[in-house]
């Protein structure tokens, strides 16, 4: 709560990655609020009649808040975090400002809890991943992701090095790109466009929002965490650079693959098929440097935390790509379109590539910033545990649930027979799901025991060598 | 000085400009992280190139064609045919092998034609059931003047097919083999791989090596 | 050419990014813009459910306020004659917002709808805070027979008012506002309105056409299926009360429907004005759900201004 007074302190007076830490947190606490909705929502599909009959708490009120809180509260707050200390930390230079960090945090925080109540309450503009009205649209633009840009870019453009490192190109250009993502793909709403168009163009939002935000940034956190803390060199800037001008070209232009079953023009399909498995490029660009460059350290995939997280992202990108590339194509997409098995790529999109190398920022930027080791490296573990096993006991069950919905539609089952062959994995999808929820509540715990009794760090030892003194 | 395409940025630049260059790419620390200079892997590269040849080959529009009535015209006429008739009303044989037999005589009077169908015919086969069920609906598509093209066979029914495309200004209703998506997409790739070319040779030579040891 | 040309970059980036844009979105938008002409299915569509049903100036709490009404007319509103066949009116009333197939003739797409609904239709005469009724009408244009949309009060001077006071209250039919009670409580989060074109279609009806769709804000096609698709919902299933019954409860209807309730929608009072007593009906739920009594309790009517009434209707209007 000492935070508010920096709000009108002045700049020198702001201790350094202040904001980093309050994202850090805010963020971790948007997870467990995210995923609490989650294992909600999911527990109404596996028990139909629990919490019902009730306008504040009903299935089509709470599924898009869980969906927003999670990529706006939990992965845009860990990446507002990366930003804040990634950035000047690669510019061998301190923060542009962390007045504005401490202003984004509040525009950001009560941004969201303004658009996921709204959304609660039923006001929406009824389009997928862009739900929130265009209000809120325009405050999380200018408001939310410009401020953060700003100081993004002001860092970069003052840092004391000659070279922009690999993981600020992304950082920078997925900020900016998100401003775009906003604005275009919002178009619909601000100027009323109808029909197809909006159709088009809100997937067109939903697909960049993924592409042009999530997936670099996630990628450049592995391109920081993992050189930084293994000691190696990044493998390739070359493959960096392939990496980079790939995802800007064939990540930004597939999203007519999402409407494969609507009347969209046929060509405007077969483009954007095409370009739908050219985004293996980019992804294997990815896994290609991140993995070279654990060349010779793979022992700290089991020794070191922050490694484990971000190599098990930069690996779970590998099974999310060819799933993604493969199933938007005419072949496959008539049978998977619209079942669980696309929940299940989503969640292994957000939760398991994404989530694992935010984790791995918020983990590692924490102890840097606040100087302190982990409080317990044990429940961090358990952390891991619990997001993996219950990461996969969701994607398996909801795999399994799209296949048989898959089935049901092609050999035309009554639907009710698809509804109860799917109910054990919908059991188990709540399953996986809450023991998420229960583990994120225990990584808060630790991080809080952290912030407050970890041990701290002797001055002079280097960040990176935390991870050989554990 | 002097360009060399090979080495375009290294060719463009001043010898010494080009020292201080390799001094900061090899000495400079960034965050304590160093970035090493190694090629795009070969395997990496075989990858690439499997993954564009994948991109079109597995979307490629043909592959995914639904059958459309104009596919089983020939067979209605030749289920009309007395021949066909005589093996469907053979009262020695069981339904099923009467069945079974008519439709394999129909295979094989079709087979002794070329037909623009013959390879769609092959990905969907039909059964004497499913023909018996179609062919009054196909005859009666047929008879009024429908292009057979623009209908798709789901299950019992026929539909026109859902296909946004259009010739000479009006809309049709057939699945192309080809369209100009994929026309852009061979311009975009093309476009990207010139561009990420020209800049991966321009960027330090790889020889140009930073070693982690000498940054701290 | 210096080191490291992060301006070059930027530019770089920049082109690259307007490059994929311009093939991703000038050029379909362009092309869906002037493309695909509505038909009677479409256009009837475009002015059943108005300017918008999701968040918007006129209804931003989606309490859906300024909604169209549609309406079955048997008889000339102002002479009182029958009509030898009913005419399916839209009536907007003063201060709701037109579908933006009327404000901007050219989302209609097709030339000659453009024109009929221009030259025959006058449908730019229309202005919407006097309100404004709309029908449909075929007419011909080069040849080509088309359907397109007429405003009633600028041909014939029909006012809402006059329109709503000939229509019985019953054939009003208010499947705007039950659309956007869809978007409201996430119908369709499971519901889809995409048909696939393989092999739903036999199960769940044709798939949208271009044409379809303009007009339509939002189109909320769905995208995560996890009960049956709705768009032709009304050809398959059109008793009112199957879906009555369907909605307060599934279960009473379908055991293993994992559909959430929605009895919140009838409000607190039925159609004959009594109060419903949420708690009892619950509790003789439970003991027919028990089986100790052999009859489920009865499902209270919707009152007509009720929201359940009103998402029924548009149920029963996806045709």
């Amino acid at each position: 709560m000492g935070a508010f007074k920096y709000l009108f302190g002045k700049e020198e007076e702001i201790p350094q990655g202040t904001a980093a830490i309050l994202f850090g947190f805010g963020s971790i606490v948007w997870f467990i609020i995210g995923t609490g909705l989650g294992s909600f929502n999911a527990a109404k599909l596996a028990f139909p009649d629990f919490v019902t009959g009730n306008y504040a708490f009903a299935f089509g009120h709470m599924r898009q808040v869980h969906v927003m809180t999670v990529i706006f509260g939990w992965i845009w707050g860990a990446f507002c975090m990366a930003f804040m200390y990634i950035t000047p930390a690669l510019g061998n230079t301190k923060l542009w400002s962390e007045k504005l960090g401490v202003w984004n945090v509040l525009t950001w925080n009560v941004g969201l809890a303004l658009g996921l109540s709204t959304l609660w309450c039923g006001m929406t503009s009824g389009r997928e991943y862009s739900d929130f009205i265009w209000p809120i649209d325009l405050w999380i633009a200018f408001l939310i992701v410009l401020p953060t840009g700003i100081n993004v870019w002001m860092t970069i453009i003052n840092r004391r090095t000659q070279g922009i490192y690999t993981t600020n190109w992304f950082f920078a250009a997925a900020s900016f790109m998100t401003i775009i993502v906003f604005l275009i793909g919002n178009l619909p709403e601000f100027f009323h466009l109808t029909g197809l168009n909006e159709a088009y163009m809100t997937w067109w939002f939903a697909h960049n929002i993924l592409g042009l935000l999530i997936t670099p940034v996630a990628a450049a956190i592995s391109y920081y965490i993992i050189p930084k803390i293994t000691g190696n060199p990044l493998y390739s800037h070359r493959v960096g650079h392939l990496h980079f001008w790939s995802l800007v070209v064939f990540y930004s232009t597939p999203a007519a693959h999402h409407l494969m079953g609507s009347p969209l023009p046929e060509w405007l399909k077969s483009f954007a098929s095409v370009e739908g498995v050219l985004i293996l490029i980019p992804a294997m660009a990815f896994v290609c440097n991140i993995t070279l460059t654990m060349q010779g350290r793979w022992r700290m995939f089991v020794e070191n935390i922050e490694i484990r997280y971000a190599a098990t992202s930069s690996l779970l990108a590998i099974p999310l790509n060819m799933q993604g590339g493969f199933q938007q194509t005419r072949a496959i997409n008539w049978y998977v379109h619209g079942t669980g098995w696309i929940v299940a790529h989503d969640h292994l999109a957000l939760l398991g590539f994404s989530t694992f190398a935010e984790v791995s920022a918020v983990v590692y930027g924490m102890q840097t910033l606040m100087k302190r080791k982990l409080w317990s490296y044990s429940l961090q573990n358990f952390h891991y545990w619990m997001l993996l096993v219950g990461f996969g006991i969701y994607w398996t069950t909801m795999t399994i649930a799209g296949l048989i919905q898959g089935a049901g539609k092609v050999f035309e089952v009554p639907y009710i027979d698809v509804v109860i062959a799917e109910h054990p994995y919908m059991i188990g999808r709540w399953f996986g799901g809450t023991m998420v929820f229960i583990g994120n509540i225990v990584w808060l715990y630790n991080m809080y025991m952290t912030a407050k009794s970890g041990a701290e760090v002797p001055e002079g030892l280097l960040p990176q060598e935390i991870a050989y003194d554990r | 000085m002097g360009l060399r395409l090979d080495r375009p940025l290294y060719s463009l630049t001043t010898h010494d400009e080009n020292l201080s260059a390799q001094h900061i790419w090899e000495y400079e620390s960034l965050g304590g992280i160093k970035e090493n200079n190694n090629p795009v892997p070969a395997p990496i590269a075989v990858l690439l190139v499997l993954i564009v040849t994948t991109a079109f080959m597995l979307t490629f529009p043909l592959w995914g064609q639904r059958p459309t009535a104009a596919i089983y015209s020939d067979y209605v006429d030749l289920l009309k045919s007395p021949e066909v008739q005589q093996v469907l009303d053979n009262k020695d044989l069981t339904p099923y092998q009467s069945d079974a037999q008519a439709m394999k005589l129909i295979e094989d009077r079709l087979s002794h034609f070329p037909s623009p169908y013959a390879f769609q015919r092959k990905q969907h086969i039909m059964t004497m059931d499913h023909l018996r069920y179609l062919a009054p609906k196909i005859t009666k598509l047929r008879e009024s003047g429908a292009d057979m093209e623009q209908y798709s066979i789901i299950g019992p029914n026929i539909v026109r097919q859902n296909f946004f495309r259009l010739v000479d200004g009006k809309i049709v209703a057939k699945q192309p083999w080809w369209d100009a998506g994929y026309t852009i997409d061979i311009f975009y790739v093309i476009y990207f791989f010139a561009v990420v070319f020209c800049l991966i040779k321009g960027l330090p030579p790889t020889s140009w090596e930073p070693d982690h040891t000498k940054a701290h | 050419m210096a080191f490291r040309e992060y301006k070059m970059g930027g530019m770089f980036f920049g082109f690259a990014l307007g490059f994929s844009m311009l093939i991703t979105i000038f050029f379909p938008t362009i092309y869906i813009t002037n493309h695909g002409a509505p038909n009677d299915y479409g256009l009837d569509k475009t002015m059943t459910y108005g300017h918008n049903n999701g968040f918007t100036y006129s209804d931003p709490f989606l309490k859906q306020w300024h909604k169209p009404i549609k309406a079955v007319l048997s008889k000339d509103p102002v002479t009182g004659q029958a009509f030898a066949k009913p005419m399916t009116v839209y009536v907007y009333r003063a201060g709701d917002p037109f579908p933006s197939t009327i404000t901007h003739p050219r989302v209609l797409a097709g030339e000659g709808v453009i024109a009929l609904s221009k030259s025959k239709g006058k449908i730019e005469a229309a202005d919407d805070s006097k309100g404004a009724v709309f029908t449909l009408a075929n007419g011909a244009y080069k040849g080509k027979e088309l359907s397109y949309i007429v405003d009633l009060t600028a041909t014939r001077n029909w006012t809402p008012t006059q329109v709503l006071a000939a229509v019985p209250v019953a054939q009003q039919s208010h499947a705007s506002q039950g659309r956007t009670l869809y978007m409201r409580e996430g119908c369709w989060w499971c519901h889809t309105l995409l048909p696939e074109e393989t092999q739903d279609w036999e199960t769940f009806g044709r798939p949208p056409l271009v044409g379809d769709l303009n007009g339509q804000s939002p189109t909320t096609f769905g995208s995560d299926r996890k009960a049956p698709d709705l768009l032709h919902v009304g050809s398959r299933n059109s008793s009112r009360e199957w879906i009555t019954m369907h909605l307060f409860n599934p279960r009473l209807v379908q055991p293993h429907s994992i559909m959430p309730r929605f009895d919140y929608l009838w409000g607190d009072k039925d159609a004959n004005g009594k109060t419903i007593n949420y708690t009892k009906w619950r509790k003789d739920y439970l003991e027919y759900a028990a089986g100790k009594t052999i009859y489920p309790p009865e499902v209270p009517t919707p009152a007509k201004s009720s929201e359940a009434s009103h998402l029924i209707e548009y149920l029963l209007d996806l045709k």
